[in-house]
């Protein structure tokens, strides 16, 4: 399979991903810098970043498999996100911007207290390994028909590359490239989809090749147990989602990039109404495609379901695109597995062994521990790698492993960002707890039968049950963390770490009340600052600060005026009463260079609160 | 009926007291203020969203599975 076009574009591709992540890593300052401290990104390229996260490099190969041998069904999982549209913009996002946090573990800390942060962690670097291997897995199914060698060679031949350049890349340059593949992959996965149905003989002749009962958006509710709705709605609709915009690490780096928490809502409108539908269609297309070739007599009916994406990519693409797509889906795999080894490593070290283990060392001590936990996380990544085999699909793999790791995770952050009576020890004991009951599950599968729905167990063990244990992890965690915590005794928690008053949050955000009176966007030429300022400040005429409604001391956000730029080129500072020509905004010149604004640039500037 | 309509029914009516569930919760809480122009247009967008998937999901379940 292949040929030496398709090697050669492998290699073109290779070499060019690494030119644009190289380009992005001399850009940028550090990671903070670029995706925290800026928070200056327009929504749509906060909803375009979101396809790399959303469109997760091993997707194409899962959904594909799921698709081919469910159908349109094949879909669920990405339409069952909308359950958690409002809490999300309403309650998650809000609390994340203003009260500035940056990762879970930091965030169930300054909620609860120090034993709760170090439980999540556990349980987020478990989540973390489990995600490395199934990228391992999937990377290996995907290659395995081109090189024909054994699965875990495959494997560990992927684990040596990635845990090196793991050391060489940068985490800017990582999300950026991660960035241009996901619209790479989503553009593969539609021009395979549309020649596909070229190949069919248009879109009548490809509705009608596929078997009815795959012509429908859900599954059987409890049958078979390998793939069915009920499971999939509370495994993956449920549990799996919540963790996805809740506690997934990168979608919560790319909600705080954005310039404003109005800006992240559009973005996450743009990406449930059009993103994530979109994606659906891109990454099980190829699926369906596979089974009306083989129902047309086009493909052969011995094709391996699991290998589905290579066999109909190779199929209806000729030499030079093949190797196009199979490389941007081996170069998003790799990153992918680089990124969790890189966050892996990051977690370990600052959240565990930096404040725990061995603290107070030099910094040289902890990059050692830093590149030795690259390794162990890559290993652990490997040695899960059989068990996901031992599945029928990589759905069902995946599936089994976050609904088994989930569920606590969901409910503590669920309860403490929305239930105010919520306990430190009730958190601790709803991660612990719940943890040690999904473990139990595993030893005695029985105990799911309540939580069934009638469903047949399907294995033994860890495969049993594998949807539903997701429903008996999420309603046992609950049942311990509202118990726990009636039991205990109230605490006040600050405002900005709960679900309320936005306008209380953007207060303390500013560090003043805030300034509502509408005012206009005004068009500014820049002008460097005789003043240095240690804070971001702006500079602005009295007339400028009147058009803008703004008073000393109110946050504008002040950027590039072609919208194309994103927000790339923007900043946040705090309005300042200057002697300033008139129609111009002085800033100090360190700012500017951390913005990427030059002297004499038009810039827009508004007031934010 | 058949058994994927089951399953439809299910997620609606299951996802839909969540949804519904937080919505309320989001509202009492104080930070959807509804009356405010901002909050009951991001009420509406809410609504909205749950009923573009209804829309899509009901389309294909119920009309192009015939086609």
């Amino acid at each position: 399979m292949g040929t030496n076009l398709d090697l050669a574009v492998l290699i073109l591709y290779f070499v060019g991903i690494l030119a644009f992540g190289t380009f992005f890593q001399k850009y940028t300052k550090t990671t903070r810098d670029f995706f925290l401290a800026g928070q200056r990104f327009s929504w749509w390229l906060i909803a375009f970043s979101c396809v790399a996260t959303l469109v997760g490099s091993y997707s194409f190969v899962k959904y594909s498999t799921a698709a081919y041998n469910n159908g349109i069904s094949s879909t669920m999982s990405y339409l069952n996100d909308w359950p958690w549209f409002a809490l999300l913009l309403f309650g998650w996002l809000p609390i994340l911007y203003f009260s500035r946090t940056v990762s879970i573990p930091e965030y169930l800390e300054r909620r609860f207290d120090r034993r709760t942060r170090i439980a999540a962690t556990v349980i987020i670097l478990i989540y973390m390994v489990g995600y490395i291997g199934i990228n391992f897995y999937t990377l290996g199914v995907a290659l395995q028909p081109i090189l024909k060698w054994r699965l875990m060679y495959i494997v560990a031949v992927i684990a040596v590359i990635a845990a090196i350049y793991v050391t060489a890349g940068g985490q800017t340059a990582v999300i950026m490239t991660d960035l241009a593949q996901g619209v790479i992959l989503l553009l593969a996965g539609l021009v395979v989809f549309f020649l596909g149905i070229k190949a069919v003989g248009g879109f009548s002749a490809f509705w009608s090749h596929l078997p009815q009962s795959q012509k429908v958006p859900f599954a059987h509710p409890v049958k078979p147990a390998s793939f069915n709705a009920v499971g999939v709605f509370w495994q993956d609709g449920m549990a799996n989602s919540a963790a996805f915009w809740f506690m997934n690490q990168g979608i919560i780096l790319r909600l705080l990039s954005a310039r404003s928490v109005r800006e992240g809502r559009k973005a996450l409108v743009a990406v449930f109404l059009v993103m994530m539908p979109l994606a659906a269609l891109c990454v099980c297309g190829v699926g369906w495609i596979g089974r009306a070739l083989v129902n047309a007599g086009l493909l052969s009916s011995n094709a391996d379901p699991k290998n589905i994406f290579i066999t109909v990519t190779h199929f209806l693409t000729g030499p030079g695109l093949f190797g196009l797509i199979l490389a941007a889906l081996t170069a998003a795999l790799m990153s992918t597995a680089d990124t969790l080894i890189n966050a892996t490593s990051v977690v370990l070290v600052n959240d565990i062994w930096r404040p725990l283990v061995k603290p107070n060392r030099p910094d040289r001590y902890y990059l050692g521990v830093a590149r030795l936990s690259s390794v162990a996380a890559a290993i652990a990544g490997v040695i899960l790698v059989p068990v996901y085999a031992s599945f029928k699909g990589i759905y069902q793999a995946h599936a089994a492993f976050t609904a088994a790791i989930t569920p606590p995770m969901v409910v503590t952050i669920m309860l403490g960002a929305f239930w105010k009576r919520y306990t430190a020890r009730g958190a601790f004991w709803t991660l612990t707890g719940g943890f040690a009951a999904l473990l139990l599950s595993m030893a005695v599968p029985v105990i799911i039968v309540p939580f069934s729905h009638g469903m047949e167990a399907g294995g033994t063990h860890f495969q049993a049950y594998t949807y539903m244990r997701a429903l008996y992890g999420l309603v046992l965690s609950l049942a311990i963390g509202i118990s726990v915590s009636l039991a205990g005794k109230r605490r006040d928690v600050p405002p900005t770490l709960l679900c309320g008053d936005e306008k209380r949050k953007m207060a303390e955000f500013k560090g003043a009340p805030i300034n509502e009176r509408p005012g206009a966007r005004l068009r500014l030429t820049v002008k460097t600052s005789p003043v240095e300022s240690e804070t971001p400040v702006a500079f602005l005429s009295p007339d400028s600060l009147g058009a803008l409604a703004a008073e000393p001391g109110d946050l504008v956000h002040l950027g590039d005026t072609r919208w194309w730029t994103g927000g790339l080129r923007s900043l946040h500072a705090r309005a300042a009463a200057g002697e300033v020509q008139p129609g111009t905004v002085e800033l100090p010149e360190s700012l500017m260079k951390q913005a990427g604004i030059v002297e004499g640039q038009s810039v827009h500037v508004a007031k934010e609160m | 009926m058949r058994p994927s309509d089951i399953s439809f029914l299910y997620q609606y009516i299951v996802g839909g007291v969540v949804f519904f569930a937080a919505l309320i919760c989001i509202v009492r809480s104080g930070a959807l203020d509804l009356k405010t122009h901002p909050g009951r247009r991001w009420l509406f967008i809410s609504l909205g969203v749950l009923l573009f998937y209804l829309l899509l999901q009901g389309l294909l379940q119920f009309v192009l599975w015939r086609l």
